[in-house]
């Protein structure tokens, strides 16, 4: 059986453009990501979107901004699908936000019981009402993306894996401003900046907002049928490139994401 | 558009969000973060669109209108006012209907508080959320939700 790494690294590149690492997405584009776009990535829970930024990543040349899983939990994922990962930066900012949440969460424990003499059954018993407080992390999450993508290579790919823990930290105006300075960025460095974000929890406004700012739109979702469930990619946008617009199915299987059937809208 | 309309619209939009913070919390096997952060995204969000408008010199007491007439109410969320100061205000939460109409009662909690969490933090970025479980009298016990405008470490780690 062909190793999914070489598939990857197989695939030919089309001038103009950059793999996705995945050959049939790569067709449903019709080359793969335009130079210089920037892509939202839209999903739902259990549209496995993480496999697919994860496979997008081992193509290389890739700075990956993690917010979700740690750089260890993203290598152990490749490994489980025999993806190599070759020549990607991490930017671990879920490592740093839980080593602050960590320290906050014993100094809490430590004040608490000084200050209320429970014992730590009860402490545990009141956390599992739902009603811990978070301490506000010190880092400037915000100012390590924006640095993270200044210091891209040329025709480099910038993953941003996910919005939604910067939207919980910053207001939206901020979020924007900070994704508008890096889309002109990419723009300028003719590479390939992925945003991956979770569709419902931000309302439509600002989707409308990130659709309207981004080069191109994938949205990612699950759908019950019967007693099963079916996968779908769709491309919802695609700048100066109408007929890209369509639709897929996908599965999940051991050697990643899988295009099935595509369905060309325009 | 109709004033019914938006009412629903927010609940429409707490459900969905509320459904998107169950299933991250199951795909992280049940790191209860993922919960927070949705909610606070979710929040920040709601603060966006419906509140923001309303005013740029905010007071505490100014908050906690405007967000009970544009966002506790519309949610059946029933807020009664304690203690209010320039900068804090200290209320109990007597109905909170998400709560009520899940399976997830804990989850429920945790996401509302952090929803509001979100809310605070984006008018006032210093402030905090404190929640405490009070008796309040002779009354059933309610949940007593501190809203400070510049919290001091202590409020933060508590």
């Amino acid at each position: 059986m062909m190793d999914e790494a070489f598939i990857s690294t197989s695939i030919k590149k089309k001038e103009g453009f950059i793999s996705s690492g995945i050959e049939k997405l790569d067709r449903l584009l019709e080359g793969g990501l335009p130079s210089g776009f920037t892509t939202v990535l839209l999903g739902s829970p259990g549209s496995s979107i993480e496999i697919l930024v994860k496979q997008i990543a081992t193509i290389g040349n890739v700075t990956y901004i993690t917010t979700e899983e740690t750089k260890d939990e993203i290598i152990d994922t490749m490994e489980r699908f025999n993806w190599k990962s070759p020549d990607i930066n991490f930017v671990d900012i879920s490592a740093k936000y839980y080593q602050s949440v960590l320290q906050g969460e014993a100094k809490r424990v430590s004040v608490y019981q000084q200050r209320s003499k429970l014992k730590l059954k009860e402490l545990i018993e009141i956390g599992s009402q739902g009603m811990p407080s978070t301490s506000k992390a010190e880092e400037d999450f915000l100012a390590i993306l924006s640095n993270s993508v200044k210091n891209v290579h040329q025709e480099g790919v910038i993953i941003i894996n996910s919005l939604d823990f910067f939207m919980s930290q910053y207001s939206q105006e901020d979020v924007l401003k900070t994704i508008y300075a890096a889309k002109v960025s990419n723009l300028n460095k003719k590479g390939a900046l992925l945003i991956v974000m979770t569709k419902g929890i931000h309302g439509e406004l600002f989707e409308r907002k990130m659709e309207g700012l981004a080069d191109c739109v994938l949205e990612l979702d699950v759908v019950q049928k019967g007693s099963s469930f079916e996968r779908f990619l769709s491309v919802k946008k695609m700048r100066n490139y109408a007929k890209k617009i369509g639709i897929a199915r996908y599965v999940i299987d051991d050697s990643g994401f899988v295009l099935e059937m595509i369905e060309r809208i325009m | 558009m109709e004033e019914s309309e938006r009412l629903n619209e927010i609940e429409k939009r707490r459900d969905i969000a509320f459904n998107v913070a169950l299933g991250k919390l199951l795909e992280t096997n049940g790191k209860l973060e993922t919960i927070m952060q949705t909610g606070e995204a979710f929040g920040r969000g709601l603060f966006s669109d419906y509140i923001k408008k309303n005013t740029d010199n905010w007071t505490i007491k100014k908050w906690f209108d405007t967000t009970i007439e544009n966002i506790f109410e519309p949610l059946g969320n029933k807020f009664e006012p304690l203690k209010i100061s320039n900068n804090e205000i200290q209320s109990a939460l007597s109905t909170c209907p998400l709560q009520q109409k899940t399976n997830e009662p804990h989850v429920a909690s945790l996401f509302t508080y952090s929803y509001i969490r979100g809310m605070l933090l984006s008018t006032f970025p210093q402030g905090e959320v404190i929640m405490e479980k009070t008796p309040l009298g002779d009354e059933k016990q309610k949940t007593q939700f501190i809203f400070k405008t510049n919290a001091s470490a202590k409020d933060r780690f508590e």
